[in-house]
């Protein structure tokens, strides 16, 4: 069985206005719940703090969203010190990087080459349908990569 | 301000690779707010190899629609259908038993639910055959729409048959369209023929019998324009009691329906049914040019078809069938092309093939070998089901005791004549210049009763061909006679009809081809005839024989079985309704097909993507249901065993 894990888990994503988690400023969020095998694209939610809601609204409904699912993501660190931000307080969920997960099952198949993280490469090489130019797209790249990597995994 | 998203990713051009297939049926029949609606419901479930998508645990609260990869039908242990992107499964799973009531809003016709048609309970499992993507439609999602959308909801929820239909009437509307499209100026129209007002209704009633016409038009006093018709001369002086030498112009009707030379003929036929008029007046620039008949109009559509019956019966040597016969082709590429159904153009064709050979039949038989022999058609032909000329399947049966020295020769000219119109000799030479299928009727009961005692492949094919017999000139009581004792031969020997009856499956019916087509490399075209035209022709001939019927037609001997019990009606129903769209799909591939000389290429090669989304979305529907047409015939005949 591909899950035996039932949990739900979300898939999450920020934009903001700069890399460095120190000043940036959540612009769009993006979370996708994931249950079994299927991305909850139908029930996702989309926020733009500051435009069309908040920030402590945004942090609300994204808290809510959340609950206590594990958290999944790629570059998951700078997402989550954005919701954060938008929280005012520390999110404690469990996270799962999915470019660790890549990573981790590129390097079990014993290449020499440095493995390319990139998330367009990381999209191509699971051969994932979905294009990440934006905070929901990206969120959705994360969801699939995520099931595909341990989906696989059996 | 600067957007950072982590690496940054450039932006790529084209579609949403996650983006749903609007353009396919039924989707395209939503509006762009529905499509909204949609796309924001939807659910995306990514499936590894071999697992299970969808299968008794899981409960389906969802639509699926494949956007990635290919999912195998299973039914029992054996793959029933494969589906590509762009396919939608899960609808029965969804709306409960196998293929009974379809859930239609409005349609409680079908209700009473739980009674569903037996057989089809076993299991369905879809287990993914690659890695696949699926776009899940939430059942309310889909509920919603339907209800929005009554076209769509009657194309999602509808059952088999009705699915069917609704694809059959967006496609006649298309070729109705096309129908309509045809003006005035193609048909023929009557030159007007003018009196004055003053012109006595002898003086009109001369200019109409010179002229050979119907009516002439009245110029009144006052500048209009009238009509007057044989009709209205009739009921004027005989029953009305004016005197011959009356002026015209006060009987006359005033009251002209006329139509411009470029207007539709369509809006002809509207205008003389809504008036119940027979003629209309055509008008160019304002100025009366002519006259249209209903059956001038009518004409437009079938006079090829007029033509050559004319041809056919005032034929005084075979060269003149020669022409007939030629002109078939045409007939049948304008019928064709003017959206005329394919049941009526096969009905027509049987008909102008039947009357050129007992034509030329009758033309080579002096009148008492006519008296005395019965021409027989068989196979396709003596079914009725012929869309093109194919191959000669004829016979003659003669009285027995009766003796013509000159029967060899005319058979074979007869033969000879056939392939010099057109028909292909038969390959296996069913045909009346072989002496085994011209010989007396004693002859025939001999060969029938090895047929049936001593079956091998030949023998089987003899008898398949034999039973859809039909007469075609000379004394039909010989093939009566003939078919009588071939039916009162069976017995109810099971291992006679499970031989009988195994050809059916002979052909393996593709249903991987759709994962397939949609990878490009390996889109192979089907043969039609082998995959889904043949199973459903001989199934349905080896229950009709089981049951001793003694119809031909395909069709015919579906609703008589349906009739009899021997058929589920449902089956019945879906399958005459299959057999009729292969049948439009393998003209069409045909006459589609690049012209070579002014014949039409024997060739049952489909190729899946040349054809059209409605023809494809109805060509997998219907393989399917050969495919458990097929299974029927396995499991009533113990094919497996």
């Amino acid at each position: 069985m591909p899950n035996p894990d039932s949990r739900e888990r979300v898939a999450i994503h920020c934009e903001a206005t700069s890399y460095d988690p120190a000043v940036a400023q959540p612009l769009a969020v993006a979370a996708i719940r994931i249950r079994g095998n299927r991305i909850l694209t139908g029930s996702a939610l989309r926020l733009h703090p500051g435009s069309d809601c908040g920030l402590g609204e945004a942090g609300d409904l994204l808290r809510a969203f959340i609950g206590d699912r594990p958290l999944v993501g790629y570059f998951l660190d700078f997402s989550a010190a954005m919701a954060e931000r938008l929280n005012g307080r520390p999110l404690a969920n469990e996270r799962v990087e999915v470019s660790a997960l890549y990573y981790a099952r590129k390097i079990r198949t014993a290449s020499k080459q440095a493995v390319d993280l990139r998330l367009d490469s990381l999209i191509r090489d699971l051969d994932l349908p979905v294009r990440a130019d934006d905070a929901f797209g990206t969120a959705l790249a994360a969801a699939m990569a995520w099931l595909r990597l341990t989906q696989d995994g059996r | 301000m600067q957007h950072a998203s982590p690496p940054p990713s450039p932006p790529s051009q084209g579609t949403d690779p996650a983006g749903f297939d609007f353009a396919r049926a039924p989707f395209d029949l939503l509006t762009a707010a529905q499509r909204e609606a949609l796309a924001d419901a939807l659910d995306i479930g990514l499936y590894p190899r071999d697992t299970a998508i969808l299968s008794r645990e899981e409960p389906v609260d969802a639509l699926f629609v494949v956007l990635r990869g290919s999912v195998q039908e299973r039914r029992g242990g054996e793959v029933a259908a494969v589906h590509g992107p762009g396919d939608r499964f899960g609808l029965q799973a969804l709306y409960g038993s196998s293929r009974g009531g379809g859930r239609g809003e409005s349609a409680g016709s079908t209700g009473g639910g739980g009674t569903g048609g037996g057989g089809t309970g076993r299991i369905r499992r879809f287990i993914a055959a690659e890695d696949c993507a699926c776009h899940l439609i939430p059942r309310a999602a889909l509920e919603a729409l339907a209800a929005d959308n009554p076209a769509f909801g009657a194309a999602v929820l509808g059952d088999f048959a009705q699915r069917m239909r609704d694809l059959a009437a967006e496609r006649s509307d298309r070729e109705m369209a096309a129908l309509t499209m045809a003006r005035i100026r193609q048909a023929y129209l009557h030159p007007p023929l003018f009196v004055e007002g003053t012109a006595s209704l002898r003086e009109a009633a001369e200019a109409m019998r010179r002229n050979r016409a119907g009516s002439v038009l009245v110029r009144g006093g006052d500048g209009r324009t009238g009509i007057l018709t044989g009709t209205d001369l009739r009921d004027r002086v005989v029953l009305d009691g004016h005197p011959a030498g009356a002026p015209v112009g006060p009987l006359a009707r005033y009251d002209l329906l006329a139509l411009d030379r470029d207007d539709l003929l369509f809006n002809a036929l509207v205008l003389m049914t809504r008036h119940a008029v027979r003629r209309i007046v055509v008008t160019e620039d304002g100025a009366i040019v002519g006259l249209l008949g209903q059956s001038d109009l009518l004409a437009v559509l079938s006079n090829h078809s007029q033509v050559i019956g004319v041809q056919v019966e005032h034929a005084a040597a075979p060269e003149d069938l020669a022409r007939a016969s030629r002109s078939i082709v045409a007939l049948i590429r304008t019928l064709h092309a003017t959206g005329v159904r394919v049941s009526f153009i096969a009905d027509l064709v049987t008909e102008l093939n039947r009357r050129i050979f007992r034509k030329l039949y009758e033309l080579l038989a002096p009148p008492e070998l006519l008296a005395n022999s019965c021409l027989i058609v068989m196979g396709s032909e003596g079914r009725g089901e012929q869309l093109l000329k194919t191959d000669q399947d004829n016979g003659l049966i003669l009285r027995d005791g009766f003796d013509f020295p000159e029967l060899p020769r005319i058979a074979a000219d007869f033969s000879r004549h056939l392939i010099s119109f057109g028909y292909p000799p038969c390959p296996g030479g069913i045909m009346l210049s072989n002496p085994d299928w011209t010989r007396p009727l004693a002859g025939y009961k001999d060969a029938i009763f090895g047929w049936i005692h001593r079956p091998d492949e030949a023998a089987q094919m003899n008898l398949a061909i034999f039973y859809d017999a039909a007469p075609v000139a000379g004394d039909p009581s010989l093939l009566a006679a003939a078919k009588g004792y071939l039916l009162g031969r069976l017995q109810d020997n099971q291992m006679f009809f499970s031989h009988f009856a195994r050809p059916t499956l002979s052909f393996d019916t593709p249903s991987g081809l759709f994962a397939a087509l949609f990878e490009r490399r390996r889109a192979e075209p089907v043969d039609i005839k082998k995959a889904g035209i043949f199973p459903i022709v001989h199934g349905v001939r080896a229950l009709a024989l089981e049951r001793h019927l003694a119809e031909t037609n395909t069709v015919e001997r579906i609703q008589l079985l349906a009739e009899v019990g021997a058929l589920d009606r449902k089956m019945a129903a879906d399958l005459a309704e299959a057999f009729t769209i292969l049948s439009t799909i393998r003209l069409k591939a045909r006459v589609d097909a690049p012209e070579e000389e002014s014949e039409l290429a024997i060739d049952n090669l489909v190729h899946p993507d040349r054809l059209g989304k409605l023809d494809r979305d109805q060509f997998k529907d219907c393989l399917a249901l050969v495919k458990s047409f097929k299974e029927l015939i396995a499991h009533h005949f113990r094919l497996n065993h």
